[in-house]
């Protein structure tokens, strides 16, 4: 086939076509390219207007972010800082962009650790992931942010990193303020005194602040406020300014105590307190008038940074936290709003270590009283068990100088009387004479005289127990009890010498089995006594047992002191005064068993 | 696939007498080929007072016509009059340019 060769007119014509095609091409007038394989749509002027609207909208986005946002090159250098990022770290834009790591909010102490994270986040490329940092602004400030860092790929390569910030300063504080305030609390919740609970509460303020000087000042009864413990004081300092008195002294001390503060002015706090971190050359903008009405003597030492946080305790400030280091600014404001929290607690702390201490002194001065009445109480006891011991031995002397008087008197002149009435009556000698029966009779009525006399006697103090000794007593008082009451039967069953019986418990064993015996016989209706008193190691014990009708205890025992009764009280009584125990077991109808035992080293 | 030009003008009996043929290539509906087709109508309107005849050829649906035509790019308008043959590519912005290639310039001043 032969292809026909165009003419010059015709290549002309194609030639202006052509450059025809071309200026619309320039002129961005052109849609589409026609050829038989595809039609090409042109659409550069949609793409370019989607992309800037697109990048419009992202760049918006990031603009008007509140959080803080930073794009990051490959490099290291500053891509991008969005207005809020500018806001927080105090440096502008035109500061940021371009500048390559260390970046200028980093802080020196966390220079290490930010390095190392950065590293991570960045120059390794790792994902997204989220960590907490520690920054300053560019005037010093410190701050936290939480970052959400993100690596931005193209084909496979890191391109950027964007960090997202949030700030996170003000959790941070309260969560800091939390921790403190929880350790602070474990101090004043501890049992302890005063002195322990504020060495400890300064060891953690010491920590929390790092200030080289600490005290706590508290208010007395006597308007004083001197230091009840302290650190970092100098001997000439603390002997200064302890003994500083709300009544004569002028300082911030008493100002912050007394409560006179102008929260205007700005040294003091809402919470009272006063603070100050640069007092040289505060004083310096101070006239010497203002300067002298107060003492300065923080200032005179070298402490530049000083706060005075009142304790708090009800309604009143009873002391304060005195805080203060040579250095600039180590009490900024947010420390002593935080001072003040932990002061407040110190205050409850200090409430609760008064009240306890108060109530240790009246537990004390309760007990001492307990002992002196107790004391009191056991002296007057002995002077009475003194007093019984007394009255039964002088009873016992009484009863022993009766008998005799009765022995020799009455008993000598009845005597004398029967032979002078049976001399008479020899005399007479003539048994019909009708005095005879007269005088016999008489002699009949002294004799009855002379036994009664005898047997007061022995009721006394049978002589015999003085003669002869306790068990031969005991055997004729038995004796003498059966031909009386014939109806009951006793059995003895003695394993003692009488060389064993203490003489002074002769008279008390005695005194027992004859109340006993005489209750027995008046009022047991009993036809059976058993004895037994024997030595058993190194006691003596003493039991009677009868099978009578028995009593009811408490009755009787509720009687004894109105009543003449059953002279049980007297028995205990002469038991344990003579260094025995007495117990008595009765039940109505089964009879009566009285125990009485002494101990026989200490009588011997 | 021919389709005729808006307002009707394609009109078989008229076409004989008319001054000239215009062929407007467009891809659909893309903006460069909407402008053009207002401002050929435009043109026309203004101008030609109904003698002539517009032809659009979607490329999107009709490749080959533009093909058979040497037009490869869109829009283009193949200007047929006794007086020229002639291609032009755009949107029809110039006024002056379409002028001159149906040989009006001076009418249109």
């Amino acid at each position: 086939m032969r292809i026909k060769k165009p003419t010059y007119q015709e290549l002309k014509e194609r030639l202006a076509e052509a450059e025809a095609a071309l200026a619309a091409l320039r002129r961005e007038e052109v849609d589409a390219v026609v050829s038989e394989q595809h039609i090409l749509l042109l659409r550069v002027k949609e793409v370019e207007q989607a992309l800037r609207e697109s990048e419009e909208f992202s760049s918006s986005l990031l603009a008007n972010s509140p959080n803080p946002i930073v794009v990051i090159n490959s490099d290291t250098s500053i891509r991008y800082a969005n207005p809020a990022m500018e806001k927080l770290t105090g440096f502008s834009k035109a500061e940021l962009v371009g500048t390559k790591a260390p970046y200028p909010w980093w802080t020196e102490e966390t220079l290490e650790k930010i390095h190392k994270d950065f590293e991570e986040a960045v120059l390794k490329g790792k994902g997204a992931y989220k960590l907490e940092e520690h920054f300053q602004t560019k005037s010093g400030e410190r701050f936290f942010v939480e970052i959400t860092s993100t690596s931005v790929k193209s084909n496979g390569e890191s391109k950027y990193y964007l960090g997202s910030w949030v700030d996170i300063t003000e959790r941070k504080r309260v969560e800091e303020a939390l921790e403190v305030s929880n350790r602070f609390l474990q101090i004043i919740n501890k049992q302890m005194g005063m002195t322990p609970l504020l060495k400890e509460f300064l060891a953690e303020i010491h920590s929390l602040t790092g200030c080289a000087a600490l005290g706590v000042r508290l208010l007395d009864d006597a308007g004083n406020i001197p230091y009840h413990a302290y650190v970092g004081f100098n001997q000439e300092f603390y002997e200064k300014e302890s003994p500083l008195s709300m009544k004569s002294d002028q300082c911030m001390c008493t100002n912050v105590i007394k409560g006179e503060i102008d929260p205007a002015l700005p040294f003091y706090t809402a919470g009272g307190s006063f603070y100050i971190n640069a007092t040289s050359r505060f004083l310096a903008t101070v006239s010497e008038r203002e300067k002298g009405k107060t003492r300065n003597e923080c200032n005179r030492v070298g402490f530049e940074s000083v706060a005075l946080v009142p304790i708090p305790i009800g309604d009143g400030i009873h002391g304060l936290v005195h805080v203060a280091d040579p250095r600039e600014n180590m009490v900024p404001l947010e420390m002593v709003e935080l001072l003040e929290k932990v002061a407040m607690q110190l205050g409850t702390g200090i409430h609760r270590v008064k009240v306890e201490e108060a109530l240790q002194k009246a537990h004390n001065g309760l007990e001492i009283r307990v002992q002196e009445r107790t004391a009191e109480l056991v002296a007057t006891n002995e002077a009475l068990r003194h007093l019984s011991r007394k009255l039964l031995s002088a009873q016992e002397d009484e009863r022993r100088r009766i008998a005799g008087d009765l022995h020799d008197t009455l008993g000598a002149s009845l005597a004398g009387i029967k032979l002078m009435v049976e001399n008479s009556l020899k005399q007479i000698g003539d048994p019909a004479n009708a005095a005879n029966e007269s005088l016999n009779t008489i002699i009949l009525e002294i004799q009855e005289a002379l036994d009664e006399c005898r047997r007061i006697q022995t009721d006394l103090r049978p002589s015999m127990l003085d003669d002869l000794g306790l068990l031969p007593t005991l055997s004729w008082y038995f004796r003498r009890f059966q031909t009386i009451y014939s109806g009951i039967r006793i059995e003895q069953e003695v394993q003692i010498m009488e060389d064993d019986v203490p003489p002074l418990l002769k008279i008390v064993v005695f005194r027992v089995t004859q109340e006993s015996m005489n209750n027995i016989a008046k009022h047991s209706h009993s036809t059976l006594v058993r004895l037994s008193l024997r030595k058993l190691n190194d006691r003596m014990e003493l039991i009677l047992q009868d099978n009578g009708r028995g009593f009811n205890l408490e009755k009787v025992a509720s009687q004894e002191t109105t009543t003449r009764g059953l002279g049980l009280t007297s028995m205990r009584e002469r038991t344990e005064l003579s260094g025995g125990s007495f117990n008595i077991e009765s039940t109505e109808g089964k009879g009566t068993i009285i125990r009485a035992s002494w101990p026989l080293r200490e009588n011997d | 696939m021919k389709r005729s030009g808006q307002r009707g003008r394609v009109e078989g009996a008229e076409t004989r007498g008319k001054a000239c043929i215009f062929r407007l290539f467009v891809a659909g509906d893309e903006r460069n080929s909407r402008q053009a087709r207002e401002n050929l109508t435009q043109f026309c309107e203004k101008y030609l007072n109904r003698r002539y005849e517009v032809e659009i050829v979607d490329v999107l649906e009709d490749f080959k016509s533009a093909l058979e035509n040497n037009v490869l790019l869109t829009p283009a308008l193949i200007v047929n009059s006794h007086l020229t043959h002639i291609t032009i590519f755009g949107t029809l912005s110039d006024t002056h340019k379409v002028l001159s290639a149906l040989q009006l310039t001076r009418g249109a001043s």
